[in-house]
């Protein structure tokens, strides 16, 4: 089920009014119902595949007991087995294919014919997600930052809780596993903050996001007919195209969930006013970043051992970050490249500022330098934004070439229209997020409540006039 | 909670009845101008021209890839070419021209293979528009099924009648324009273009719906209650995508053969080299609608000396 999408509309005013309405003085069916609801809203996309996030949350909620255990020996043998388990599934699903074509080809170097056997699975949707759910309440019970839960409802709550299921952020369980077990009062504020997060992320999603994919679509799919400045200008549209994506559906999430009393972790932070590629990713994705710094590059020794540690613990990373995302080389080089961006910060021990001020932090409008390192930061990941798009390493590659080779003028310019209709789009969010960038929960953009609420009634009019059912999220196919 | 309530009613309510008053305000001049309400003409022409007749059904890959002048020289019928648009759903196609059916009509169903894998009663914001715009009267065309399916388009449809492009700068599109379509109901404006920009079919396996094959089914029945004859063929489509949805294409052939419909040509004959393709993988430039047309003509010809 998407969340923009008509079922979603029916299903969530259900939910809500039986989990407040009749619900309400039980915790423990409080969370029956969000379960039940999480695993109908899964199973709106696929009943075979609750199956399997079934099957992935009851051995996480097994193994986390054995991980408890005071023998270490015996606590770091289902450590491994939870991560081979959950690795497993991933590795099944999303990535059987990719490493059975690349052995084919390795074979096929080697002058040896051979026909793997390939998968002919959907990839689950949300299996990136919840497995990491699992993975790290695993971890935290083995470094005995989290107790093992002994209600499994809570447990299955914390892991396939709905609003995050297929998309994420990523949630930790000493953050929202305590949410799950404490009992939840309404609270008007929360609630209607929540909301006006939801039509935010809508907007974006909807309005913006939406919007700019059908100049992306054109500029990638058929390079070949655009000239340099075009070209440049498509992946401009796509940089915005997947922040109005992928935070808008974040906002989203974190809306829903604060209309049934929980707070989750914020995924973005305005992540395009970046003064440096550290920053950026202190920005960006907040939930997998933090996620893959806490479980694998602090457990590889971090920064501690020494720059050369550092240097191939980072590239790690990042590769795995790219890989993450998908199974195809084009990904694992975007995730390189942004390695290779990282790495000038890390040398120079320039990768820790910037960590809690934000950009003109005490002003309206930025200095000429944080101007200029913001357009830098932006340009970097533009650039390696275009790897990420593109469906293989060669479109990417040509996609570059092209701008390169024809950065003046070819046949098929991109008309004023859609150059200026381009534009339309990416300066409301430019401005919306500048405007939030201090205090980005709280979206009281305007003072005045009468200004408020027809702002609001104009985002809703724009989100209703371009409702699709058929728009997906980007971050789905992860 | 009721604070909240109420505040989200105070929201929620203005905006359902602006929804309201905007359905009920009449057609935008962007959307008067659209191709859909070429569907009245289509309809008169059923309703109108004489025997004998050669209907052909189907969505865009008739409108854009036949020419039926040439039909009507060859074979001496009247032709009637009642493609608009794949998204008005191949149900609603079919039991909105089984109603004009007459005796001896020759009818030739031709929808494009993408029927065939999706709900047979689907229809996207076009049908929505079709019903409570172009003709209400057909509303009743619809089942319980369709009208669902159509509820999410409301709110679309609805507001973007506030937006300003809808009533300035209203550019009449050169090939999706009501008036793109010449006396037989092909679109002809776009016979002097040169190729567009498309994106080829998407892969697809070989899974057709039961509900379509019991559909067509249905209107071969009606078709002969009318006295009339049915046959069925292939759409012309680009050869890259022919390749694409290859799995999806040999179902429906074998469709068609396991109910024993008579069928013109194979889905190979109407596979369109590249060269030929105008804008989508369905439709055809000048050159690529005489060779469909020609190909069809043969097949009929072929058909009729059969029959003979």
């Amino acid at each position: 089920m998407l969340f923009n999408s008509f079922e979603f509309l029916l299903f969530l005013p259900v939910v809500f009014t039986l989990y407040w309405f009749v619900f309400s003085q039980s915790l423990r069916w409080q969370n029956i119902l969000i379960l039940i609801a999480s695993y109908f809203f899964y199973g709106w996309w696929s009943i075979p595949f609750m199956g399997l996030l079934a099957l992935s949350t009851l051995l996480d909620f097994l193994y986390g007991f054995q991980v408890a255990s005071p023998n270490r020996k015996r606590a770091k043998l289902f450590l491994w087995l939870s991560i081979i388990n959950n690795l497993g599934i991933l590795g099944v699903f999303k990535y059987y294919n990719f490493f059975a074509h690349q052995f084919q080809e390795g074979f096929e170097l080697l002058g040896l014919h051979t026909n793997p056997v390939l998968l002919n699975v959907a990839l689950p949707i949300g299996i990136s997600f919840y497995t990491f759910h699992g993975m790290s309440y695993v971890f935290d019970i083995y470094r005995q930052k989290q107790k093992p839960v002994s209600n499994f409802v809570d447990y299955a709550v914390f892991v396939s809780f709905f609003p995050l299921l297929v998309a994420g952020p990523i949630e930790r369980a000493n953050h929202l596993l305590p949410q799950v077990q404490k009992p939840r009062a309404f609270n008007y504020s929360q609630a209607l903050d929540g909301c006006r997060l939801m039509l935010w992320g809508m907007f974006k999603k909807v309005v913006i996001a939406d919007s700019l994919a059908e100049t992306v679509d054109k500029m990638f799919n058929g390079y070949q007919h655009y000239n340099g400045l075009s070209l440049i200008l498509g992946a401009v549209a796509f940089s915005f195209q997947i922040y109005g994506d992928f935070s808008g559906y974040s906002d989203i999430a974190l809306g829903t969930a604060k209309l049934f009393g929980f707070e989750l972790l914020s995924n973005f932070r305005f992540p395009y006013f970046s003064r440096d590629i550290a920053e950026f990713w202190r920005r960006w994705h907040i939930s997998l970043s933090s996620w893959f710094r806490d479980y694998l590059y602090i457990p590889l020794g971090g920064s501690k051992q020494g720059k050369a540690k550092a240097v191939r613990n980072t590239f790690i990373i990042f590769i795995v970050s790219g890989f993450w995302h998908g199974a195809s080389w084009n990904f694992i080089a975007w995730g390189f490249i942004h390695a290779v961006g990282f790495l000038p910060l890390l040398l120079l021990d320039r990768n820790r500022k910037n960590v809690t001020d934000v950009v003109a932090q005490n002003r309206r409008l930025p200095g000429i330098r944080e101007l200029w390192q913001m357009c830098a930061t932006f340009t970097f990941v533009t650039l390696a934004w275009i790897f990420f798009r593109a469906d293989t390493m060669s479109l990417a590659l040509n996609y570059l070439k092209h701008i390169g080779q024809s950065i003046i003028s070819q046949p098929h310019q991109l008309s004023m229209l859609e150059g200026k209709s381009t534009f339309t789009y990416i300066i409301p969010i430019v401005l919306g997020d500048w405007w939030l960038r201090r205090d980005e929960r709280k979206l009281r953009m305007v003072r005045s409540p009468v200004i408020r609420k027809l702002l609001y009634w104009v985002m809703a009019i724009l989100i209703l006039s371009k409702f699709s059912s058929n728009s997906s999220f980007i971050y789905f196919q992860f | 909670m009721k604070k909240f309530l109420r505040n989200f009613l105070y929201f929620l309510v203005p905006l359902l009845l602006l929804m309201v008053i905007c359905l009920l305000l009449p057609s935008t001049p962007r959307a008067s101008k659209s191709l859909l309400f070429a569907e009245i003409k289509k309809d008169s022409l059923l309703q109108h021209v004489d025997s004998p007749r050669i209907i052909f059904v189907g969505g865009s890959n008739l409108s854009f890839g036949l020419n039926s002048e040439m039909i009507e020289d060859s074979l001496k019928l009247h032709p009637i070419n009642t493609g608009v648009h794949f998204s008005l759903g191949l149900k609603y196609m079919l039991e909105n021209t089984i109603q004009y059916i007459k005796k001896g009509d020759l009818v030739v169903l031709i929808p494009e293979y993408a029927h065939f894998n999706r709900d047979y009663d689907a229809g996207s914001e076009e049908l929505f528009r079709s019903v409570v715009e172009v003709n209400p009267s057909k509303l009743k065309l619809l089942d319980t099924r369709q009208l669902m399916h159509l509820i999410p388009y409301m709110p679309k449809y609805a507001f973007s009648k506030l937006m300003t492009s809808e009533y300035y700068h209203v550019e009449e599109s050169d090939i999706y324009s009501v008036n793109s379509f010449n006396r037989y109901g092909d679109v002809y404006t776009h016979w002097n273009l040169k190729r567009r920009f498309f994106l080829t079919e998407k892969n697809a396996t070989g899974y057709i719906n039961p509900e379509v094959a019991d559909g067509i089914k249905k209107f071969a029945a009606g078709v002969h209650e009318r006295n009339a004859t049915l046959l069925v063929s292939y759409p012309c489509l680009q050869d890259i995508s022919f390749h694409h949805i290859e799995p999806l294409i040999r179902e429906v052939e074998k469709l068609y053969q396991r109910d024993k419909f008579t069928i013109l040509g194979t889905p190979e004959r109407y596979m369109m080299p590249d060269s030929l393709i105008f804008n989508t993988p369905y439709h055809l430039l000048k050159t690529g609608v005489d060779h469909r047309t020609s190909l069809l003509i043969d097949d009929l010809k072929n058909y009729h000396y059969w029959l003979n």
